[in-house]
């Protein structure tokens, strides 16, 4: 009968080093985000987003979007904090945060053109550690 | 017949500065014969050969008879010979042997982290089987307050308690204020005795984790230092109180006291530690709203004269 060769001393450094590694790994570094953003539609004079929040849900959270010049934003909903016409920035911030889904629309003239609009987010995570995603397509 | 040493033979007609021809015409045979005597070719020769050789080298006939093995340690040239084959043989013995040590070198890696993992769970399971049941109430008291404030202008204070029993607990609440400090609103509300003079009270049953937060004022002048202390009391007149721990000095200057790093710009990390730490800020007579306009704005300054902030578009 054939004997199978045992294997290489470097498979079983390999295995150690990698075992250490996933034992020191922080649990939080391999969660996932507990706050998602994406686009629902982010073009023409109708912008609209979507936050989705899972546990650990933060309390408090800043949503800001980046206009391109000469944007001028009609109406939002929820309503903004901030509109700064002059260089495009539209800010809310919300308490009191629940998980769920954050729908955040905004009215501008004249219409964008697609991947013009940048959305931001930032948060504190329960150990005060600062976090900060992009709202995705 | 004899058996001759061919070696010894040769060596003996060197000594004597002696051809071969001249061994064979002593010995009556040819210089071949003698040649093949000497390279051990004919191991056995005639006897009367042998004494006619003997007798051209002029030495006893037993000088150039092949000697017998006997027990003792053999000669040079025999014992390279013996050694080579012992050796030989060693490697032979030690071959399972040696296939033997490389599988332990091959398998003490995974030995090592066999016996690691088992002392960490020795370890972990020794830890937590000794671990001693506390068999009185532990209740400890931290304080975070802003490292700085601006005259009259609110601030909040947080004192964080932490009962450590299963049962509820009652506990005395107690906070020292330096002089100066107005106390503007508390949550949970003071209690009955609620305060006298520089001293705030809270009166309270429970375990876990509990938050007690008070807002107030400072009206010293800039760059003084004030003290806060504190302590907590369990209803075991037994047990000292428990002294407040953590933040206990404020500075009184021009920033506000959401502007941790004094960069005069509240940032977006500043206000969420805001709303983040201090949830009931606004219900304490914390004027958040002022902090938003702030933060959106591009900064701010201490106006000394009015006594509030001029907030930079």
């Amino acid at each position: 009968m054939r004997k199978i060769p045992a294997p290489a001393p470097n498979v079983y450094w390999i295995s150690i080093i990698l075992l250490t590694l996933f034992a020191l790994c922080p649990l939080q570094a391999l969660a996932k985000d507990p706050v998602v953003g994406r686009y629902l539609q982010a073009s023409g004079e109708t912008i609209r987003l979507q936050l989705t929040v899972r546990d650990p849900a933060p309390q408090t959270l800043i949503l800001q979007q980046l206009l391109p010049a000469g944007t001028r934003v009609t109406s939002t909903s929820p309503r903004a904090k901030k509109i700064s016409q002059h260089n495009g920035e539209v800010k809310w911030l919300f308490t009191g945060v629940a998980r769920g889904k954050i729908e955040v629309v905004m009215r501008v003239q004249p219409p964008v053109p697609a991947g013009t609009v940048k959305g931001s987010f930032r948060y504190r995570m329960p150990n005060g550690a600062m976090r900060e995603g992009h709202v995705g397509k | 017949m004899v058996k001759i040493d061919g070696g010894r033979v040769r060596q003996l007609r060197e000594q004597k500065s002696l051809t071969q021809l001249y061994l064979a015409t002593a010995v009556q045979v040819t210089t071949d014969t003698i040649s093949r005597w000497e390279n051990r070719r004919y191991p056995t020769i005639k006897r009367e050969n042998a004494i006619k050789l003997a007798e051209a080298l002029e030495v006893e006939l037993d000088v150039i008879l092949e000697r017998q093995p006997d027990p003792e340690p053999v000669s040079e040239p025999d014992v390279r010979s013996s050694q080579q084959s012992h050796d030989s043989f060693q490697k032979k013995t030690q071959g399972p042997a040696d296939k033997s040590n490389k599988g332990v070198l091959v398998r003490w890696p995974i030995l090592l982290l066999s016996a690691t993992m088992a002392a960490v769970i020795a370890l972990v399971g020794w830890v937590y089987f000794h671990q001693d049941v506390p068999t009185e109430p532990s209740v400890s008291a931290s304080r975070s307050l802003p490292a700085h404030c601006t005259p009259g202008q609110v601030f909040p204070v947080n004192i964080e308690v932490s009962v450590k029993e299963g049962e509820p607990l009652a506990f005395i609440v107690k906070e020292q204020l330096p002089a100066g400090v107005t106390v503007v609103n508390a949550s949970p509300p003071l209690s009955n005795s609620g305060q006298k003079g520089n001293t705030l009270k809270w009166l309270k049953k429970g375990h876990g984790t509990q938050l007690f937060t008070y807002a107030a004022t400072i009206e010293h002048q800039f760059d003084e230092t004030d003290e806060f202390t504190g302590g907590i009391a369990v209803n075991d007149q037994s047990r000292a109180p428990s002294a407040i721990i953590g933040d206990n000095t404020i500075l009184v200057t021009t920033y506000h006291w959401a502007d941790s790093n004094r960069d005069r710009v509240i940032s977006d990390s500043e206000i969420l530690s805001v709303y983040d730490q201090f949830g009931e800020a606004e219900q304490l007579g914390i004027d958040l709203d002022l902090l938003e306009e702030i933060w959106l704005g591009s900064g701010y300054s201490w106006n000394p004269d009015t006594k509030s902030y001029d907030i930079l578009p």
